[in-house]
């Protein structure tokens, strides 16, 4: 409903009602912010990568066939734009060597689908959890998870093959729980 | 055993995802207007901004399109008046009536001629406007 829509503002858009372009700036912005976010960890670059995205996005919306949907196409322009900022700034990504141990693995997964945890702390410590894992693996959870993407609409955007986006969705399901429960633990320590 | 696992980390993470994820809020209070500003400078300044309505392509076709139209509407008319008894008259000067501008218009058919006129029209403003934007 939403993809059929964005065509319909396109077609205005190009028809010459560019006023129209605020509205998909608004419906994706956000969206669009995160996955900037999740790649370069610095909230400046990403809202700059933001804006230069829609930017790029306008520049290109005549090239735009609608084969793929608007959000896919300005993810990917997101993504990659994302991609050349941090190769730029060579920034490096956090890593995740802490400990893994304590409660059993199985054990935390289950209590984190429990509702042991408050609506709120989950979504803090999913937002810390994301922060910390490789930008390209949050990008890939969140497109699978939040966006309900398929694997196939992913490796489009990330221009990724799909199996190598099976590899990151697994990789980054691993390494997020490994930072969800670290990060659990460190706020029950400080709690004690 | 491991698959279970996976299908339990799976669903875990995807109701962690759906229930507890909301992407990040850009605090920037301008920055739909910082875009919109520059798009509609961008916009502003291309010096075409103007879709003709009627394409080189099908130019083309409208100018045989008009000929047959008047071919057409002049022959129609032409067997009616061939029926009637008062213009069979005319029927039979046609080679005097085509000398002169009126005696070639007034067989055809004001839709005919309503038409042509429209298209041409169309094509006078569809150039006018296009000028008009390049301006």
């Amino acid at each position: 409903m939403a993809a059929k829509e964005d065509k319909h503002i396109i077609k205005q858009i190009k028809n010459g009602d560019v006023a129209a372009y605020s509205v998909l700036i608004e419906r994706y912005r956000h969206m669009v912010f995160t996955l900037a976010l999740q790649l370069l960890k610095n909230e400046a670059d990403a809202e700059e990568v933001a804006q230069d995205a829609f930017l790029k996005a306008y520049r290109a919306l005549d090239k735009f066939e609608g084969r793929s949907s608007f959000s896919t196409w300005i993810y990917k322009i997101t993504y990659f734009q994302a991609i050349s900022k941090l190769r730029k700034s060579k920034k490096k990504e956090v890593g995740y060597d802490e400990d893994f141990n304590g409660y059993e693995k199985s054990q935390f997964t289950e209590d984190l689908g429990t509702d042991l945890l408050e609506a709120q702390d989950r979504s803090r410590f999913l937002k810390i959890a994301l922060g910390k894992i490789k930008g390209e693996e949050a990008t890939v959870l969140t497109l699978f998870y939040f966006e309900d993407l398929k694997t196939e609409e992913i490796a489009e955007i990330t221009g990724m093959s799909v199996s190598n986006v099976k590899v990151r969705l697994h990789r980054g399901r691993q390494n997020l729980l490994k930072e969800l429960k670290v990060a659990l633990k460190k706020e029950a320590a400080s709690l004690l | 055993m491991k698959k279970n696992k996976h299908k339990t980390e799976d669903q875990v993470i995807r109701e962690l995802f759906q229930n507890s994820f909301q992407p990040g809020q850009i605090k920037s209070e301008d920055f739909n207007r910082n875009i919109m500003d520059q798009v509609m400078s961008e916009w502003v300044s291309q010096s075409n901004y103007y879709q003709p309505l009627v394409d080189k392509k099908n130019r083309w076709w409208i100018l045989p399109g008009i000929a047959v139209l008047f071919i057409v509407g002049y022959l129609f008319d032409l067997t009616r008046i061939g029926s009637a008894s008062k213009e069979a008259m005319l029927l039979s000067n046609m080679a005097s009536a085509l000398q002169s501008l009126y005696s070639w218009i007034e067989p055809i058919h004001i839709i005919i001629l309503g038409a042509s006129a429209a298209i041409g029209l169309l094509l006078a403003l569809d150039r006018f406007f296009q000028k008009l934007s390049n301006i």
